[in-house]
């Protein structure tokens, strides 16, 4: 109970120390933040000792002596004996054997990345993308409002929007965005206008998009011809797969961001204050 | 005017506290907000559910402090969940300092589930390697490379570890990532051995792996603290994941708001600069700058 209490007031503390750096930089805060860099490098090797050298290498050998495993107690010599090369880089005379080992997992690494990749991402992916673009009839969804959206959208701006704004690129993409939202809700939400909502469902949207954004994104960082004209066209919309892709990442950081800070506050209140403070005030008077 | 000059001019510690105190405020209350559940939630709750009774799941503790806040409800939720079915449990890690966190929660969950260490968890400590580590696992066997237990127990002397032997054993990978590890599990685990894989990933990374999801490599992803309170949803026990979401979404509509203020500072500001020095719009002076700004001196 009081290793408990001490330890939350130290965890305590030292969250507050790193947290006042939003104030400004302090001597308490590079304290925590040494602190915090030092007990992770030695607890890493902890770990990495008891948990690995120590049984994978000492505690094998013994036990595979013990069972009559001459050869594979023996031959842990060779990892023991790479894993010392590795130490070399310390004594520049010999900093050159450590070349060895290091490209033993270079080689090691690479051999199994090729085959991971190629079996594990880009066979996978491909397939994942290879996606059929028609459906029987059936329910919209959110990627068919979409779909609507871009394609009134492209069409307004072509043929309307872009002459009536004079060249005015942003309003124009406005207006014309505004106008595919508009038509949707109005034509396929509210009169629910029966042979474009069938049309419309047949398309496999969510695949089309996946398939059209995969393909211009290509485009995108195709880079040995100029970006004009079709090409050019395939590029920009590319560039704005990439964007919402950003969008979307950058949404889930700020939520996680966030969600650090509540761990902090989670703890700071529940159980520092009301397990560390409140408790044992509690539990005395 | 005046209060977008005063806004151009605050104190970014001033957002800080406002933050801190929408961020606290919800936390003292511990209300449980509705939560819709998201497909991809809901598949990886699926996909465990469907590992029987005595059925065996993988955990791999892919993260450290860091990253506690999202993955250790996570992990709790599922490991709920897992003991809840009377799933058994081997835990590993990928990262030395995510091993005592897995065992924090494996000691937790198995006590609020009456399990004991060894008939019903394991937790076989940290092993690096990484994707040579998981072909290995797959190839060779688990025995060459655990043999003994995080504490230096027989890994064999837990009765269900003796049938045991690779991936072929193991019902379910749940991957708890805040880093490369996930895809390595997919890429070598599963599609190299046909491991069926589970991701948990922190907020930040849940973006990039939606492919998995989609080209089906993993039955399941569960993002960020949200997919946590998802999770405790499903398994009907609220937790810090779900504590967190009123914090959550209160801090989301003042960053919203922050935004939109921002943006209205600066196009104001800029408007009024493009008036011109000496007219009736001056700048505002963005961050304590004189009205007009360096950008309307005359560098000659």
């Amino acid at each position: 109970m009081l290793g408990t209490i001490i330890s939350t007031w130290i965890a305590a503390t030292l969250t507050i120390a790193i947290l006042s750096f939003l104030y400004k930089d302090n001597p308490l805060y590079r304290f925590a933040e040494h602190l915090y860099v030092g007990v992770s490098a030695a607890f890493t090797v902890v770990i990495f000792w008891y948990q690995d050298v120590w049984p994978l290498l000492v505690g094998n050998f013994g036990d595979f002596l013990r069972a009559g495993n001459k050869v594979e107690a023996w031959i842990l010599i060779i990892p023991a004996t790479l894993g010392i090369m590795m130490w070399t880089r310390f004594i520049p005379k010999v900093a050159w054997v450590s070349r060895i080992p290091l490209g033993l997992i270079i080689g090691i690494g690479a051999g199994l990345g090729i085959a991971g990749t190629i079996h594990g991402l880009v066979l996978p992916q491909l397939r994942g993308t290879m996606l059929p673009l028609a459906n029987p009839p059936g329910e919209l969804g959110f990627g068919h409002g979409v779909l609507f959206t871009i394609i009134i959208a492209v069409l307004s701006y072509v043929l309307l929007f872009r002459r009536l704004t004079k060249g005015n690129q942003s309003w124009a993409t406005f207006w014309s965005i505004l106008s595919g939202l508009v038509l949707y809700i109005v034509l396929i939400e509210i009169l629910k206008v029966g042979w474009l909502r069938t049309a419309l469902s047949v398309i496999a949207a969510d695949n089309l998009i996946i398939v059209v954004a995969v393909i211009a994104t290509i485009l995108y960082f195709y880079f040995s011809r100029e970006h004009k004209g079709l090409f050019g066209v395939g590029s920009r919309i590319g560039i704005a797969a990439i964007m919402i892709s950003f969008g979307a990442s950058f949404g889930y950081t700020v939520m996680a961001r966030v969600s650090l800070l509540i761990g902090r506050c989670s703890f700071l209140i529940n159980d520092w204050i009301l397990k560390g403070i409140v408790a044992p005030l509690r539990h005395i008077f | 005017m005046k209060l977008l000059k005063w806004l151009a001019s605050l104190d970014r510690r001033v957002i800080y506290v406002l933050v801190l105190i929408v961020t606290i405020i919800p936390l003292i209350w511990k209300s449980s907000p509705p939560i819709e559940i998201s497909p991809e939630v809901q598949m990886a709750y699926n996909s465990l559910d469907k590992v029987p009774a005595g059925g065996i799941v993988m955990f791999s503790i892919d993260y450290d402090g860091a990253s506690e806040a999202e993955l250790q409800p996570m992990l709790m939720a599922m490991l709920r969940h897992c003991f809840a079915r009377n799933v058994r449990v081997i835990m590993t890690a990928q990262w030395p300092l995510g091993m005592p966190l897995g065992q924090m929660a494996l000691d937790s969950a198995a006590a609020e589930f009456d399990k004991v260490y060894g008939a019903d968890y394991i937790n076989v400590g940290y092993r690096p390697g990484g994707n040579a580590l998981m072909v290995g696992l797959g190839k060779s066997g688990f025995r060459q490379y655990f043999l003994r237990d995080f504490r230096g127990m027989p890994i064999d002397s837990a009765p269900f570890m003796r049938t045991v032997h690779n991936y072929g054993q193991i019902d379910r990978l749940v991957g708890l990532e805040a880093g490369a590890s996930g895809d390595l599990w997919v890429q070598y685990a599963g599609a190299q051995f046909g491991l069926r894989i589970i991701l948990g990933v922190a907020g930040v990374m849940a973006t990039s792996m939606y492919p998995y999801l989609d080209a089906k490599q993993i039955e399941g992803l569960v993002g960020g603290l949200r997919g946590a309170a998802e999770y405790e949803t499903l398994i009907s026990h609220p937790h810090r994941g779900i504590w967190g979401m009123n914090s959550q979404s209160y801090v989301h509509v003042l960053i919203v708001v922050l935004v939109i203020l921002g943006n209205l500072t600066f196009y104001f500001e800029r408007r009024a600069k493009k008036k011109g020095p000496g007219g009736r719009g001056q700048g505002i002076g963005v961050g304590g700058q004189a009205p007009g700004g360096p950008q309307t001196q005359n560098p000659a």
